[in-house]
């Protein structure tokens, strides 16, 4: 005869009637000589019947996180912020001729990548990265060596994922190249910035635009030593000229 | 801290314009507002939009949250439940396809929707394991034997993980009253 512990973990299944009925027989034999079983039974009982009407099955889309937070801080001062709602956005949006839901809503279609820095068009995926950023080091001449991989995590689970490399010059500097797939379009009013930060506070290294596809590669030279800020972030900032990092992040990763 | 005094110094840091903490209680939140927009629109769509209206709300009316009348998650709750009405009356306004089925009159029932709710809210809370078969095994009617293969896990570690969350689950819904204690 199987020990309480045994019987126990077939309880779910015994409960959902996933057990075969000698299995089934055995463990009814035994609940009816085991209170404690029993009560376990019964609590599990209620817990279960409360998942089964719970809406677990709706899952929100992945997209929506990265969407949603993107509109929401469209709004970069905290201050006297009660009253309005989203459909006041909208309704400026529409002014603008657009939906605030097209205009935020990840542009997921294979497109060429538009490479603003240096006008190229690329179609990869991620796995081609490392291919993309040598072919740009080749295109930029005598860079230097890559340093470091850089391995970024999104900021929650948004479907953008971003790598990147870290490669000092030959003149002694860092450049940082980020090569990323899945960033929503920027928003009217706003940029991506890339960011270190370190002990001594926060530094920009520069700011991109995603508009032409949902992938963008992006390099720059780092004017401080990464030692000292081994931190990168990729946030949405809005144009309102405050050189502060002042909007949500996108991706982070340590140098 | 505990988890309710967490989420209200989350929202007293929204409240502060901190946009890391607005992300980390959307984070929270989000599928149990997905859920319960679902649960009372019936449409994907609508249920983005009470996403998205309610996380605006939470950003513009933060600073207006007093813990000491309620939790941060009752207080959202309740902005849920007014975004939903508010969905719920612009949709029967609108017009109705020819091709569209007839509708369902929408009621909010908020019993179980506060019910589904806190279930939402306490299964996220699980460690991701137990999290990840709970939901396929109640959330997508898997047996434990499909949730194995899903998963690549042997079966033994599906109902050892199951047996586990369950038990945790049904802690933590008792602590919020969802279910009751056992009498034994």
């Amino acid at each position: 005869m199987k020990r309480c512990s045994e019987v126990r973990l077939d309880l779910p299944a015994y409960l959902s009637s996933e057990l075969d009925h000698a299995s089934a027989a055995a463990l009814d034999e035994h609940l009816a000589a085991c209170g404690a079983c029993l009560g376990d039974l019964s609590e599990l009982d209620l817990v279960t019947a409360v998942l089964s009407h719970s809406g677990l099955e709706h899952r929100p889309p992945g997209h929506l996180e990265l969407e949603v937070l993107t509109l929401v801080t469209l709004e970069p001062d905290p201050a006297g912020r009660e009253g309005s709602s989203t459909k006041d956005l909208s309704r400026a949006s529409r002014l603008q001729g657009r939906s605030i839901r097209l205009v935020l809503a990840p542009a997921l279609a294979a497109a060429a990548v538009t490479l603003a820095a240096f006008g190229m068009a690329w179609r990869s995926d991620l796995s081609n990265a490392r291919d993309r950023i040598q072919a740009m080091q080749q295109q930029l001449g005598p860079t230097g060596a890559p340093v470091r991989a850089i391995s970024f995590v999104e900021s929650g689970s948004t479907g953008v994922s971003a790598r990147g490399e870290l490669v000092r010059q030959p003149d002694g500097n860092h450049r940082i190249v980020v090569w990323a797939k899945g960033l929503p379009h920027t928003p009217a009013g706003h940029h991506y910035e890339v960011w270190l930060s370190g002990e001594q506070g926060w530094v920009s290294a520069g700011s991109f635009q995603v508009s032409d596809g949902d992938s963008m590669m992006w390099s720059c030279p780092v004017g401080v030593s990464p030692a000292a800020y081994p931190e990168v972030w990729i946030t949405l900032e809005p144009d309102d000229g405050d050189p502060r990092r002042t909007g949500p992040s996108v991706l982070r990763a340590s140098l | 801290m505990a988890r309710a005094d967490a989420e209200n110094e989350l929202l007293r840091a929204v409240a502060r314009g901190d946009p890391d903490a607005l992300g980390e209680l959307y984070r929270a939140f989000e599928r149990p507002l997905y859920s319960v927009g679902m649960r009372w629109l019936s449409d994907p769509k609508l249920a983005e939009e009470l996403v998205q209206e309610v996380t605006f709300r939470i950003w513009r009316r933060a600073t207006t949250f007093d813990g000491r009348r309620g939790a941060a998650s009752s207080w959202i709750f309740g902005i849920a439940r007014n975004v939903a009405a508010d969905l719920a009356r612009e949709r029967a306004r609108r017009p109705i396809a020819v091709a569209d089925p007839p509708r369902v009159q929408e009621t909010l029932d908020e019993e179980k929707a506060w019910e589904a709710w806190q279930v939402s809210l306490e299964l996220k809370r699980l460690p991701r394991q137990q999290q990840e078969i709970i939901e396929l095994a109640y959330g997508r009617d898997m047996t434990q034997a499909e949730v194995a293969r899903t998963l690549g896990i042997p079966l033994g570690t599906v109902k050892t993980r199951l047996y586990a969350g369950l038990k945790s689950l049904r802690r933590s819904l008792v602590e919020r009253g969802v279910v009751e204690e056992s009498s034994r």
